[in-house]
C-alpha cells in the first residue's frame, strides 16, 4: 500500500498540477458574505434531472457543478476522459447520482458542504501500512484552509524523498515510514500556497494552507467590485504587491512601468521626495502637458475604494494588488475616469494565529548617468575658438589654456570638477517594515508599520526624505449578518531640502565654469556667477533649510449587512475621512563665499601663487528670513451601496447600485518675515516688522454620484456587463452639472463551447471581449461658470505708502462649461494555450476625447480684452494596441520559469483646437499629436564656405553652423521652413519583459523595460559659453577647420548664433530618448527552515535587489533617457540587500 | 436583530439624505461675483485700483519702468543682460523681429492694453448703478467714473501712438458675440474717441490738491489731452507716410489740432485745471550745470 502511494507520487512530477480543483478560490469571499448553510442541508436542497449517455465522468461532474454550487475535487490520474457512464435521474440528490456512477469505476466520494471529493476506493484508507522499522517515525495532523474547513487531497511529502500521502476527506493525514533524518514536510495543493514545515520532534503537525490565486482564478479589482480574471470583460492590467514589494524604488509609481501593458511611467527627477514617476494610461487623449499640468493627463488613483488618494501614500509592502482600468471598465468612475483608473487594494488580515513579518533593506544609490561637462582646458579651448571665429577679445590666452591643462597654477588656473565636487559616489537608502496579521471567525486584523529613508546624492549630507507609515485594518463581525471594518492609514512624509531647489543645485553644477573655483586650494568655497549659486555650498544647510512635513491621516469605517432573509443581497456603507496637514518651514540665510585678494598672495620661485588671503562675502539672501506655510486638505467620502447576486441554473445575475458623495476642501495660510538678527530663534515673531507678509487661499470641490453595475452571464460563456454613473460636479453651473457616463462590455468565452473544445483544445482558454464606454473629466478651476472677482494687492496710492487691496475680474465666465467627454472602444481577447503553458492577450482601442477645455484663441480677437475662459471645444483622438504574452512552465520539479512580456502603442492626434490658419499647411497643429513642436529641421553642419554658399542659409551663417532645411524650397530660410516634430514629450511605444525563475530555494525576478522613440532637448540653458560650461557632447568631435566632416556644430557662445535653441529652435537640439533598461532585479534565497530549528521562524529570506540597473540599449547615453533632461537631478541606480522574516 | 437592522437602515438614510442636498450648492470661497462687487462702493473703488495697476497691462511691468527701456537701453549705462543684442538698439527691428517691443517687456504699448480697456469698460458699465447713501458717496462715485475715463484714454493714447486707428470699444464684450465684424476705426475717429473720454475726465476729476497722490487729476487729464493733440499734429499723421485713414487724419487739420493743443496747454499753465505754475522766471534760460553741480549729481548716483 505504501509502495503504491509512493510510486504514484514519484511517477509524475506533474501530479500536483494535474490535481484539479474545479472550484474557484472566491469561496473565501463568498463565505464572508453569504451566510453558510449546513452541509447536509445543501446537498438535500439541490436536486438534479440528468439525462446523459456515454458521457465521461468529468462531463457529469461539470454538468452538476454548472447547475449547482457543488465543486468537484479529484486527481486527473483517477478521473479521466475514458470513464464513460450513462445516467438518467429525476429529482435526484447528488449522492444518489454518484452512488450510481462511481462504483463501476472503482471510485468513492465524500460530500463536504458544497465540495465533492472523488478518490479511488482503495485510497479512502489513508493510514498507510507501516513497515514498523526502527529507523522510521510517523507524523499525523489536520490540514485546513483559511476558513478552518478541512482540506482533503492535500499532498504531504517528506522533502527530498518520495515518501508521502494525501489527506483524507476530513483533511487528516497520518504519514508513516518517515526516515529518521527527515527534516521538512511539504504540504501542497493546487490553488494553495505550498508550505514547508520543520519536523523537529513533532509527532503532530496541523497546518492552515492559504489560497494562492493565480491565472484565471485570480481575483482582481475592477472598481467597486472584484471579479475572477476569467470573468473580467474590460481591459484591466494587474500587478500583485508581491511582484513589487522588494524593489528598492522610491515609491510605487516607479515600480509599475514595464509591468502592465498600456501603462507608462516616466520619472523626471531622481531627487528624494520628488522622484515619483508620472503615470499615464494609454498615453494621452487630451491637450495638456504631463509636467506643466499633471491634473489634465493623470489617471484617477483609487486606494481601497477612496478616489483621489496618492500612490505616494501607500507602502509597496502593504499592497495586495494594483489594477488599472484602461477601457470602458473605467466608466464606473464616470467623471474622473477619462485618463484611466488605477485601483490599489491593500492587504487585509488572513486567518490564523498572529503572523509577524519583518522586512528590511539597506540600499546604496548612485547616479545612473552623470552628464559630462568639459574640463577647464577643453572649456577654454572651445570658448577661445569661438572668440577667434568672431574676432572677439579672448577671455583666455594660449598660456592660460596651457596652465589649465597642466594644473601647475591652481590658484589662478584651477580645473574645477563642479559635478564631481557636488555628487557623491554613492549614498544610502533603507526601509523597514513590520507587520502583524491574523484572525479567525470573521474577525481579522492587519497592522503594518513602515519606515523609509532616502538621502540625496550630494557629497555633503543634507537633502533627505523620511517616510513613517502606519496602516491598520480591523474587520469586526457584529452578528452573522453584520460585519464592520475600520481602516486607518497614517503617514508622516518628512522632506528636508536646502533652500535652493535641486534644479539650481545640480543644474548649476553642470553650468559653472571649470576655470573658476568650486573650492579654493585651501578648501574654502569659491565664488558664484550669480545668486550665490556655488553648489558645493548651496547643497548644504549653510543657507538655511526647507523643511516640509506632511501629516496624512486616512480613516474609513465600513459596515456590511447581509440580510439572512434575502439570499444574495448585501448592503454596505462606508464613510471615509482623509485629512492631511502640510507644514513647511523655510528658514533662509546668507552664506559665505570667498573671492580672491591677489594683493595678499605669496608666490613660489616660478611666480605662481602658493597662498592667498580670500575675501569672504555674504551671498544668496540679503538677511535671514523665514516663511512658514500651513496647508490643510480634507476629503470626506460617503458611499452607500447594495449588491445582489444570484444564480439560476446556467444564468448568473448580479446588480450593484451605489450613491456616493465626495466633499473636499483645502486651505492654506502662510507668513513671512525677514531681517532676523540671529538665527537662534527661528519663529515668525522673531523677525522684523519691516517687509513682513502673509497670504492664504482656500479651495473647495464636491461631487455626487449615482453608480450602477449589472452583470449577466450564461453558463460562464456569455458575459455581459453594463456600467452606469451619473455625476454632479460643483465645478459646473447648477442646471448643467450632471453628466451621465455609461459603459457596456461583452465577453464570450469561446473556449467553453463544445465546438472549440473538440477542435481547438490546444487553446484551453479563449475569451473575446468588446467594450464601449463614455467617461468624463472635470479639470480646471471650480466656478468658471460665473464672473469671478478676486482680491489682489495693487499700487500704493497716497502718501502713506499703503498697498491698496484691489479687486479684479478673474477671467470671463463661461456659463456653458461642462465635462470633457471621452468615448472609448476596445476589442480584445485573452487566451491560454496548451494547458496554460502560454498566454497571449491583445487589445485594440480607439478613444475620442471631445469637449476638451481650451480657449477659443483663433476666433476671439485680442481687442476684446477678454481673458478667455476655457470652453469645451477641443477634440483629440487616441488609438493604439497592447499585447501581452506569457510562458509559464515547471521545467523540472525544482525549476520553474515564468516569462511575461508586454508591448503597448498609442498615438494621439489633435482633431480640433480652434487653431488659426497657419502660414504653411505643414505647420498646422491640428492632425498632429498634442505637444508637436514647431522648429527648424536641422540636416547637418556646414562643412566649409562652399557648403554655406551652396545651400540656402541664415544670414551670416559660417562653416560649422547648423544647416536648416529649406522646407518650402524658396531658396531662403524663413519661419515658413519650420516643421512640426511629433514625438516631443512622451513615448508612443512602451514595452517590458519580466522573467521569474525559481530554482529550489532561489528565486530570480528580472524586469527589462523600455520606451520607443521620442525627443527631449539635450540643452536647455542659453548661457553656455562665456557664462557657462559646455557639455562634453558639444565639445567632442565639434566642427573645426580641421574637422569639417562632423555632425557636431562649431564652438558657440550663449545664444549668439542663429541656431541656438532660444533663437531658432531646431531638431539639432533634440535627442532620441528611446531606451531599454534592466529596470529591476530581485534575487531571493529562502533559507531552509531546518536551519532555524524551533526558533519559531516559519520563513526567512535574504535578497539582493537592484533598481535602474543598467541600460541595455539607449539611443543616446549622454544623460539618463528616462529623466530626459541633463540639468535635472539625475536618476539613481539602487542596489540593496534585504531580509524578510515571517514568524 | 431586526431592530438593529432597521435602525442601521434608518441611520443610513438619514446620513444619506441630510448631507446630499447641499454639497453641490456651495458658494465660491475665494472670489466675489460681479453683483457683489458693484453693490459696494469700497469694492468698486478696489476694482478701480486694479484698473490703475494694469494701466500698463500688468503691474510689475508698469509703464516699462525696466532696465530694458531705461538708461540700460542707451549707451549711458551697460545693462548686464547684454543689450547689444536688442534689435531696437541694433536698428534691425522689423515686423517679424520686434524684439522687446514684441514681448511682455513692452506690453505697455502693445495690443495687450485692450485687457485693461476691458477692465475699464466693465467698470463703466456697472459703476452707474452702484448704490450711494449720501451726496459725499455720490461725489466719490462720480470721481471714480471720471478716473476710469482717464485710464481708458491713457491706454488708448498709448495704443494710438503705436498703431494709429484702433478698434474702439466702450462696453464689455460677452463671449459668443460676433467679433469678426468689428473693424478698426479711422485715426480721426480714434482721436475723437480719446478726446471725448478726456473731456469727461477733465470735467469730472478734482484738481491735484483734492486728490490722493498717485490718482488721476483734472490737470493730468488736460495734459494728456494736450499731449495727444500735439502728437497728432505730426507730418507723418497727415499724409507724409500714407493716406490710409488708419494712419492719416482725413478731417482734422494740423492747424486746428495744434490750436486745440495749445489752448489746453495754456489753460493748464494758467491754473485752470489746478494750481500749476512754472517755477522760477521764464525770461532767462536756465544756466548750465556748474562743475560742483555735476559732482554732487554723480555722487548721488553712486
Amino acid at each position: 500500500m505504501e509502495k503504491c502511494i509512493n510510486a504514484k507520487l514519484s511517477c509524475s512530477s506533474g501530479w500536483l498540477t494535474k490535481f484539479r480543483r474545479v472550484a474557484g478560490v472566491t469561496m473565501a469571499l463568498l463565505l464572508a458574505i453569504v451566510v453558510s448553510v449546513q452541509a447536509s442541508t445543501y446537498s438535500e436542497s439541490v436536486k438534479f434531472d440528468l439525462k446523459m449517455k456515454k458521457a465521461s465522468l468529468k462531463e457529469v461532474f461539470q454538468t452538476i457543478a454548472d447547475q449547482s454550487e457543488f465543486k468537484f475535487v479529484y486527481n486527473n490520474d483517477v478521473v479521466n476522459d475514458n470513464q464513460k457512464v450513462s445516467v438518467t435521474t429525476e429529482d435526484a440528490r447528488v449522492e444518489e447520482i454518484l452512488n450510481e456512477i462511481l462504483p463501476q469505476h472503482h471510485l468513492a466520494y465524500q460530500v463536504i458542504d458544497r465540495q465533492v471529493i472523488v478518490y479511488p476506493e482503495a485510497s479512502k484508507e489513508t493510514s498507510a501500512v507501516s513497515s514498523a522499522s526502527q529507523q522510521e517515525k510517523s507524523i499525523s495532523g489536520t490540514v485546513v484552509d483559511e476558513e478552518g474547513m478541512p482540506l482533503p487531497g492535500v499532498s504531504v511529502i517528506v522533502k527530498g524523498t518520495t515518501v508521502g500521502i494525501v489527506t483524507n476527506v476530513d483533511g487528516k493525514y497520518n504519514l508513516t515510514g518517515i526516515p529518521e533524518d527527515a527534516k521538512v514536510l511539504v504540504f501542497s495543493f493546487v490553488g494553495m500556497r505550498t508550505q514547508e514545515v520543520n519536523i523537529g520532534n513533532k509527532a503532530i503537525i496541523d497546518i492552515t494552507l492559504e489560497a494562492e490565486a493565480i491565472g484565471l482564478e485570480e481575483v482582481i479589482a475592477v472598481g467597486y467590485a472584484s471579479q475572477k480574471k476569467a470573468n473580467v470583460v474590460g481591459s484591466v492590467a494587474t500587478v500583485s504587491g508581491e511582484q513589487i514589494e522588494a524593489i528598492p524604488a522610491a515609491d510605487v509609481t516607479n515600480t509599475l512601468s514595464g509591468r502592465m501593458s498600456g501603462v507608462t511611467g516616466i520619472q523626471t527627477t531622481g531627487e528624494p521626495g520628488q522622484s515619483n514617476a508620472t503615470i499615464l494610461v494609454r498615453g494621452r487623449t487630451t491637450l495638456g502637458d504631463r509636467n506643466d499640468n499633471p491634473e489634465l493627463t493623470a489617471p484617477l488613483v483609487v486606494i481601497d475604494g477612496i478616489p483621489g488618494r496618492s500612490l505616494g501614500d501607500v507602502d509597496p509592502v502593504d499592497i495586495e494588488s494594483v489594477s488599472v482600468l484602461k477601457d470602458a471598465s473605467a466608466a464606473i468612475y464616470g467623471s474622473s475616469a477619462a485618463n484611466g483608473v488605477i485601483l490599489v487594494t491593500t492587504k487585509r488580515g488572513k486567518s490564523g494565529k498572529p503572523r509577524m513579518n519583518y522586512q528590511f533593506y539597506q540600499g546604496f544609490m548612485s547616479p545612473t548617468i552623470l552628464p559630462e561637462v568639459t574640463n577647464a582646458g577643453d572649456y577654454a579651448t572651445m570658448l577661445s575658438e569661438y572668440q577667434d571665429y568672431e574676432n572677439k577679445e579672448r577671455t583666455y590666452s594660449d598660456e592660460d589654456i596651457a596652465l589649465f591643462y597642466s594644473g601647475r597654477d591652481p590658484w589662478k588656473h584651477p580645473n574645477s570638477d563642479w559635478v564631481g565636487d557636488l555628487v557623491s559616489n554613492w549614498t544610502t537608502t533603507s526601509k523597514h517594515n513590520f507587520s502583524i496579521d491574523g484572525g479567525s471567525n470573521g474577525m481579522y486584523y492587519y497592522v503594518s508599520l513602515g519606515y523609509k529613508n532616502e538621502e540625496a546624492i550630494y557629497e555633503q549630507e543634507s537633502t533627505n526624505y523620511k517616510q513613517y507609515n502606519l496602516r491598520a485594518k480591523l474587520e469586526l463581525p457584529i452578528t452573522d449578518w453584520l460585519t464592520t471594518s475600520i481602516d486607518y492609514a497614517g503617514f508622516l512624509n518628512n522632506k528636508m531640502y536646502p533652500t535652493k531647489g535641486a534644479g539650481d543645485i545640480y543644474g548649476q553644477s553642470t553650468r559653472l565654469l571649470p576655470t573658476r573655483w568650486s573650492f579654493w586650494p585651501n578648501g574654502l568655497p569659491g565664488p558664484d556667477i550669480e545668486y550665490g549659486d556655488n553648489p558645493v555650498v548651496t547643497s548644504t544647510f549653510e543657507g538655511g533649510y526647507d523643511d516640509q512635513k506632511d501629516y496624512i491621516n486616512q480613516l474609513t469605517f465600513k459596515a456590511t449587512i447581509a440580510p439572512p432573509s434575502i439570499k444574495g443581497l448585501t448592503l454596505s456603507g462606508y464613510y471615509s475621512y482623509d485629512v492631511s496637514n502640510w507644514y513647511r518651514k523655510e528658514f533662509r540665510k546668507p552664506w559665505t563665499l570667498y573671492t580672491e585678494n591677489e594683493d595678499s598672495a605669496t608666490y613660489d620661485s616660478e611666480g605662481y601663487i602658493i597662498d592667498m588671503d580670500l575675501t569672504p562675502a555674504k551671498r544668496g539672501y540679503s538677511s535671514p528670513e523665514l516663511a512658514e506655510t500651513y496647508q490643510r486638505k480634507i476629503r470626506k467620502l460617503a458611499n452607500f451601496n447594495f449588491n445582489y447576486a444570484r444564480d439560476f441554473g446556467e444564468h448568473s445575475f448580479s446588480i450593484f447600485g451605489a450613491y456616493e458623495q465626495i466633499d473636499q476642501s483645502r486651505n492654506e495660510m502662510g507668513a513671512f518675515r525677514k531681517y532676523y538678527i540671529s538665527d537662534v530663534v527661528q519663529t515668525i515673531d522673531a523677525g522684523s516688522d519691516t517687509d513682513k507678509d502673509n497670504w492664504g487661499w482656500s479651495w473647495i470641490y464636491a461631487r455626487k454620484s449615482i453608480i450602477g453595475r449589472a452583470n449577466y452571464s450564461y453558463a460562464g460563456k456569455y458575459l455581459v456587463e453594463a456600467l452606469f454613473r451619473r455625476d454632479g460636479s460643483l465645478k459646473f453651473p447648477p442646471d448643467s452639472r450632471w453628466g451621465n457616463f455609461p459603459g457596456l462590455m461583452l465577453g464570450w468565452r469561446a473556449s467553453e463551447e463544445s465546438f472549440w473544445q473538440n477542435n481547438l483544445s490546444a487553446i484551453n482558454y479563449f475569451k473575446l471581449k468588446a467594450s464601449y464606454g463614455k467617461m468624463g473629466m472635470d479639470p480646471g478651476d471650480p466656478f468658471q461658470f460665473m464672473n469671478k472677482y478676486i482680491l489682489g494687492t495693487g499700487l500704493t496710492m497716497g502718501s502713506g505708502k499703503q498697498v491698496e487691496t484691489v479687486v479684479q475680474q478673474d477671467g470671463v465666465a463661461n456659463p456653458n462649461i461642462t465635462w470633457e467627454k471621452q468615448t472609448t472602444y476596445n476589442i480584445g481577447f485573452e487566451s491560454q494555450i496548451l494547458d496554460n503553458l502560454f498566454s497571449f492577450d491583445a487589445d485594440v482601442f480607439y478613444s475620442k476625447r471631445s469637449d476638451i477645455l481650451a480657449s477659443r484663441d483663433a476666433s476671439v480677437p485680442q481687442f476684446t480684452g477678454l481673458a478667455l475662459p476655457d470652453e469645451n471645444i477641443a477634440e483629440v483622438d487616441n488609438r493604439g494596441f497592447e499585447l501581452e504574452a506569457g510562458y509559464h512552465k515547471n521545467i523540472t520539479s525544482d525549476l520553474r520559469l515564468d516569462l511575461t512580456g508586454q508591448f503597448s502603442y498609442n498615438h494621439n492626434e489633435v482633431v480640433f483646437m480652434d487653431e488659426p490658419e497657419r502660414a504653411e499647411p505643414w505647420q498646422q497643429r491640428t492632425g498632429h499629436p498634442y505637444g508637436a513642436w514647431l522648429m527648424y529641421d536641422a540636416i547637418g553642419i556646414f562643412a566649409d564656405q562652399a557648403a554655406v554658399d551652396g545651400y540656402p542659409s541664415w544670414d551670416n551663417a559660417k562653416p560649422g553652423d547648423v544647416i536648416f532645411r529649406d522646407v518650402d524650397g524658396d531658396g531662403s530660410i524663413t519661419s515658413d521652413d519650420k516643421i512640426l516634430v511629433d514625438q516631443t514629450d512622451m513615448p508612443e511605444v512602451t514595452y517590458g519583459l519580466s522573467i521569474d525563475l525559481d530554482y529550489k530555494n532561489w528565486h530570480l525576478s528580472l524586469l527589462a523595460q523600455g520606451q520607443g522613440k521620442y525627443y527631449r532637448m539635450n540643452i536647455a540653458d542659453g548661457r553656455r559659453g562665456e557664462a557657462g560650461n559646455y557639455f562634453q557632447w558639444s565639445f567632442d568631435d565639434r566642427w573645426t577647420p580641421e574637422n569639417t566632416n562632423t555632425d557636431v556644430a562649431r564652438a558657440y557662445n550663449r545664444d549668439d548664433l542663429y541656431w541656438s535653441f532660444d533663437n531658432n529652435m531646431s531638431t539639432y537640439h533634440l535627442d532620441n530618448m528611446a531606451y531599454c533598461r534592466l529596470k529591476n532585479a530581485v534575487l531571493t534565497y529562502t533559507i531552509p527552515n531546518e536551519v532555524f530549528g524551533d526558533l519559531g521562524i516559519s520563513r526567512a529570506q535574504v535578497y539582493f535587489a537592484g533598481n535602474n540597473l543598467f541600460l541595455i540599449y539607449a539611443a543616446q547615453k549622454n544623460f539618463d533617457p528616462e529623466i530626459g533632461a541633463p540639468m535635472n537631478y539625475p536618476a539613481v541606480r539602487t542596489l540593496a540587500l534585504g531580509v524578510k522574516v515571517t514568524f | 436583530m431586526k431592530k438593529i437592522l432597521g435602525s442601521i437602515l434608518v441611520l443610513t438614510l438619514i446620513i444619506a439624505t441630510t448631507s446630499c442636498d447641499d454639497i453641490l450648492d456651495q458658494k465660491a470661497v475665494d472670489a466675489f461675483n460681479e453683483e457683489s462687487v458693484f453693490e459696494d462702493l469700497n469694492l468698486t473703488k478696489a476694482y478701480l485700483g486694479r484698473c490703475y495697476d494694469y494701466i500698463g497691462v500688468d503691474n510689475n511691468m508698469l509703464l516699462g519702468l525696466r532696465e530694458d527701456l531705461l538708461a540700460g537701453a542707451t549707451d549711458e549705462l551697460l545693462c548686464i543682460h547684454r543689450p547689444s543684442g536688442y534689435p531696437f538698439l541694433k536698428g534691425i527691428m522689423s515686423p517679424d523681429e520686434l524684439g522687446h517691443f514684441g514681448n511682455w517687456r513692452f506690453n505697455w504699448i502693445t495690443w495687450n492694453l485692450y485687457s485693461n480697456i476691458k477692465n475699464v469698460n466693465v467698470f463703466l458699465a456697472n459703476a452707474q448703478n452702484v448704490p450711494t447713501e449720501n451726496s459725499g458717496e455720490e461725489a466719490l462715485l462720480a470721481t471714480y467714473i471720471a478716473e476710469a475715463y482717464f485710464i481708458r484714454a491713457f491706454d488708448y493714447v498709448n495704443l494710438m501712438r503705436s498703431y494709429g486707428g484702433l478698434v474702439l470699444v466702450n462696453e464689455p464684450f460677452e463671449l459668443g458675440e460676433d467679433f469678426l465684424s468689428i473693424n478698426r476705426s479711422s485715426l480721426d475717429e480714434t482721436l475723437d474717441f480719446i478726446i471725448a473720454d478726456l473731456d469727461k475726465a477733465i470735467a469730472g476729476l478734482p484738481t491735484k490738491d483734492e486728490m490722493e497722490q498717485g490718482r488721476a487729476t483734472k490737470g493730468a487729464a488736460a495734459a494728456l489731452k494736450s499731449r495727444i493733440l500735439s502728437w497728432s499734429t505730426g507730418e507723418l499723421m497727415h499724409g507724409a507716410y500714407s493716406n490710409d485713414p488708419l494712419v492719416s487724419f482725413q478731417s482734422h487739420s494740423r492747424e486746428s489740432l495744434l490750436t486745440q493743443a495749445q489752448t489746453i496747454a495754456k489753460e493748464i499753465m494758467d491754473g485752470m485745471h489746478g494750481d500749476y505754475s512754472l517755477t522760477g522766471g521764464t525770461d532767462d534760460p536756465p544756466s548750465p550745470l556748474t562743475e560742483a553741480d555735476v559732482e554732487a549729481y554723480s555722487e548721488k548716483l553712486l
